[in-house]
């Protein structure tokens, strides 16, 4: 009986290593602690980025940075620009996370969760940069929950607001607020705003970059 | 400083507050999810509706009422068609296969919507209820549902059969009583045959959260009222449903003038679980070489060298996407990657990741890029694709670059695996469970334990590979069911197999796996194949790269094993416990197969050959997969057995469900887990399991399933 009850400790013992899951293959997903992740995974702590952390990144590079704040998640960020593609700049942090500008405008996230996959934003990006007033279409792209590409195609109607003066980061100068109010049959309405300057730079922004991010402010804080 | 955050919040809140308020409620209709009733099916309580659930939809119900539980499942397969699985047991029942007074059953319902609904008319439905096999349940139905206003929906209709048996208004012709075959059969000398009743109801959502609904019942429960103690005192039932958050549905019913129901129903629907796009890290971005490099090729003066430099930095790029290389050639001109993707579910993803590092690593001259997945060691698909292509279309549309992308066959043009790292020993220790459904005597049986995997690759294509199991805790060992067969017990020894095989060796295999020609994959396993056989099977498949279109062919050499499930091995001849008959397994088995993608996601199989038993027919496997790698499906096999001889459900048929892994984790995975599930096991008709066989992983790296998940591309 004895001998007995130590088998089956012994077997729970067992089955408790192969509830932790072990491996020698670096690719191994224990099945348990993905269905635990399902169940309890619970909201991601927030995260605040502070004038420190902003001081002590602007003076270790010369590259580009760009600060973020996701409303949705509490979570604010700092990134740094790793590469362009003509006028497509990628902006990243440490833990991989990216996000893609034309002139400061957003049109593409990775590693956010409901990533915007691409935009088509010519017409908007004209009109904004160029500080007029006009009807154009915007186009987003996103990955469903089946991994298929959802395309909303928006009616924006921009126009100008208010001048500003933009003092952020290492950026001190005056810009002009811009206005983007979009629809579209196939998803949530939203309106965009935009601060750009004399040369057309959007400097400042908040942008709707879909249903699972939502708004999203934008600051450059060097360039 | 919190920068940002608050400019110009206030106005934005009053733009968007005011747009949401026009779209919201059009939108809530459009996605809703019906309510569900007691038989699993979108409907009243008892009765069905004309409603139906959004495309994809999966209803998990489990609803009881008097004596009477009802577990359900059903799939909304196209946005018109819903099938529903249930299992059912009646409690107090009188009946020659009541167990301890449980009657069980299992039984199968359809619905077609004929007409949706519109300003005018009425959605229109027609359905077959337990249309498969014994019948209890079994009834048809027209119905018709209209939404007079926003919450409030009406329903009328007309049932036969069971859902005609309280007050009838007509009857058209006989309806017959007997059962076909030993059950398990289409019942179609019944439909829409005897006597007809109507039956009507009405239901109100005052809010999202609640629904009341008042119903007429067709249904006067003979069977219940003749074998079991069920009182049908009115027709008139009422309910309440309760919706949680997550579309989950409480019910309360008073049915038939004085008992009480009770109900729970899951809805999932595979299109719309998981963070959308997923949470992994982003992959890196392309990287543009400058005007005028592309012409430099003053590298190529040392060839080797810059390929062995630039394969170590592929390794190492490429690790860190969590992606392999099995292989590398570089020219002047076009770089060959053999890739092994352990990682990405979707294909494209694992394409596009590797695409872009190779965009970062290799010399500027190199303009053409040549991506070859690699499954066991075999070269699966050419992707060709052009460096300027990934250059200028990072930011379009992922479809711009799937139009210049061509993919073809590897075969021959793959560089040579690069044997370094070889062998590779991996393994790992996790739990595992195993399931038996539906016996009488305890519908559901689980084992948990623990299993440890090894697997040596001695090349990429010659894998030994094997794993032991040890339960812990379980109900798999007492099955003490014994059933006559009058065929070569091939599979009803589950039992012994299950008490004895503690631990059990599930598998120990040598695999080879090949390219014997254009478009032909090959694979020869042997060792100790599942849990009962042991042996040798080869696989033949063709499919080219484009081709919706596989055949196959495998053959199977087989010895059955000791019910230890340890190394020993038996005579292929079983001796039946109830006719004391021996019986000889033959040796020899195997399929000719055929595979064809619809489109849209589904997928249909034939298998044609002999079975385990000896016996000769055909399976037919027709399924729908989702890009994120959820399937349904369901399967029949009809051979040259008898229905008599075949036993409980006339011929073998289930249903099958593979959820993946990354659900769960939001991150991606190639892992899934498929469940089957089957009314009964019986000898006719079983085949052989083996693991890895063709078809799947080839054409997860041919055309038509790399496009549809080539959203992904860019992720």
């Amino acid at each position: 009986m004895k001998t007995r009850a130590m088998l089956r400790l012994a077997a729970l013992l067992g089955l408790g290593a192969a509830v932790a899951g072990c491996s020698n293959d670096p690719y191994f997903t224990n099945p348990v602690t993905n269905i635990y992740s399902l169940m309890f995974s619970g909201d991601k702590a927030p995260s605040a980025v502070t004038q420190q952390q902003i001081l002590q990144t602007l003076s270790a590079t010369e590259l580009p940075v760009a600060f973020f704040n996701v409303d949705e998640r509490n979570s604010q960020t700092l990134l740094i620009q790793i590469e362009e593609n003509g006028p497509y700049k990628t902006f990243a942090t440490v833990t991989r996370q990216s996000i893609v500008m034309n002139h400061g405008m957003i049109t593409g996230t990775r590693g956010l969760g409901g990533d915007l996959m691409s935009t088509e934003e010519e017409a908007l990006l004209d009109t904004v940069r160029a500080r007029r007033t006009g009807q154009v279409s915007y186009v987003q792209r996103f990955l469903t929950s089946e991994g298929v590409t959802e395309t909303v195609t928006y009616r924006c109607g921009v126009e100008p607001d208010k001048p500003v003066e933009v003092a952020m980061g290492r950026i001190r100068t005056n810009g002009q607020e811009m206005i983007a109010a979009c629809e579209s049959p196939d998803g949530p309405p939203f309106v965009d705003y935009y601060v750009v300057d004399a040369g057309g730079e959007i400097l400042a922004s908040r942008q709707w970059l879909g249903g699972l991010t939502g708004y999203v402010a934008m600051h450059m804080l060097q360039r | 400083m919190t920068p940002g955050a608050a400019f110009c919040a206030g106005r934005i809140r009053v733009y968007a507050a005011m747009a949401g308020l026009c779209l919201m409620p059009g939108m809530a209709v459009a996605e809703g999810v019906p309510s569900y009733n007691l038989y699993g099916q979108p409907g009243l309580i008892d009765m069905p509706t004309a409603e139906i659930a959004p495309d994809a939809t999966l209803g998990l119900t489990y609803g009881r009422m008097d004596d009477a539980n009802r577990g359900s499942l059903s799939f909304q397969i196209t946005p018109r068609l819903i099938g529903t699985f249930r299992y059912t047991g009646i409690e107090n029942f009188d009946h020659p296969s009541s167990v301890d007074g449980v009657y069980y059953d299992r039984s199968f319902d359809i619905r077609y919507l004929l007409l949706t609904e519109t300003k005018i008319r009425p959605a229109v439905a027609v359905g077959l209820q337990d249309f498969i096999g014994t019948g209890i349940y079994s009834g048809e139905y027209i119905v018709a549902t209209k939404t007079l206003t926003p919450g409030l929906k009406v329903t009328g209709g007309l049932g036969w059969g069971r859902l005609g048996s309280y007050n009838s208004v007509a009857t058209i012709s006989a309806r017959s009583d007997t059962i076909l075959g030993t059950g398990g059969v289409p019942t179609y000398d019944r439909w829409f045959r005897g006597d007809v009743a109507p039956f009507g109801g009405i239901s109100y959502s005052p809010n999202d959260r609640l629904t009341f609904t008042l119903e007429y019942s067709s249904d006067a429960y003979d069977e219940e009222r003749a074998s079991g103690g069920f009182e049908h005192d009115s027709p008139i039932n009422f309910g309440v449903d309760y919706r949680l958050k997550n579309d989950a549905q409480l019910s309360l019913y008073y049915a038939y003038g004085n008992t009480l129901g009770a109900q729970i129903t899951f809805p999932i629907n595979p299109k719309t679980q998981g963070t959308p796009g997923g949470n992994e890290s982003a992959g890196l971005p392309v990287k543009v070489r400058a005007p005028g490099d592309a012409g430099d090729l003053g590298w190529t003066a040392a060839l080797d060298n810059a390929e062995a430099n630039s394969r170590q930095r592929l390794i190492t790029s490429l690790e860190r996407e969590k992606l392999e290389v099995e292989g590398f050639d570089l020219q002047p001109r076009k770089a060959t990657l053999r890739l092994r993707n352990p990682t990405y579910g979707a294909p494209a993803q694992a394409i596009g990741r590797a695409a872009r590092v190779m965009t970062r690593v290799l010399p500027a001259s190199v303009e053409e890029f040549v991506i070859v997945p690699s499954e066991n060691g075999m070269a699966m698909s050419a992707v060709t694709l052009r460096r300027s292509d990934l250059e200028a279309l990072e930011n379009d549309a992922a479809v711009e670059m799937l139009a210049r992308t061509r993919i073809t066959d590897a075969f021959g043009t793959a560089p040579e695996a690069d044997l370094s790292d070889y062998p590779k020993f991996i393994w790992s220790l996790a739990p595992y469970y195993a399931y038996s459904t539906f016996d009488p005597e305890s519908p559901l049986r689980i084992d948990l334990g623990a299993r440890l995997s090894g697997t040596l690759e001695i090349t990429p294509n010659i894998v030994l590979s094997g794993s032991i199991k040890k339960k812990v805790v379980g109900n798999l060992d007492d099955i003490s069911r014994v059933d006559e067969s009058k065929l070569p017990r091939v599979r009803t020894d589950y039992g012994e197999y299950a008490r004895e095989g503690d631990p059990a060796i599930d598998s120990l295999t040598l695999d080879l796996y090949g390219r014997p020609g254009r478009n032909l994959y090959s694979r020869l396993t042997m060792g100790y194949l599942e849990q009962m056989y042991a042996g040798v099977s080869a696989e033949v498949l063709w499919k080219p790269a484009d081709s919706r279109l596989a055949l196959g062919a495998e053959l199977n050499y087989v010895r059955r094993r000791d019910y230890d499930v340890m190394f020993g091995l038996q005579e292929n001849v079983t001796v039946d416990p109830v006719s004391g008959v021996e019986r000889e397994i033959p040796d020899v088995n195997g399929h000719v197969s055929a595979y064809y993608a619809f489109g849209n996601g589904f997928h249909g199989q034939v298998d044609v050959g002999r079975y385990l038993a000896g016996d000769y027919g055909a399976t037919f496997t027709l399924h729908r997969e989702f890009a994120n790698g959820w399937r349904i499906g369901a399967f029949a096999t009809f051979t040259d057995v008898s229905e008599d001889d075949f036993g409980e459900g006339s011929f073998d048929k289930g249903i099958l469900l593979t959820v993946p892994l990354s659900v769960g984790l939001g991150t991606p995975s190639r892992q899934t887990n498929t469940t089957i599930l089957r009314s009964v096991q019986r000898d006719g008709g079983a085949r052989l399991y083996v693991s890895n066989r063709l078809y799947e992983q080839v054409r997860t790296w041919h055309e038509p399933d790399v496009a549809k998940s080539w959203g992904r591309f860019w992720r």
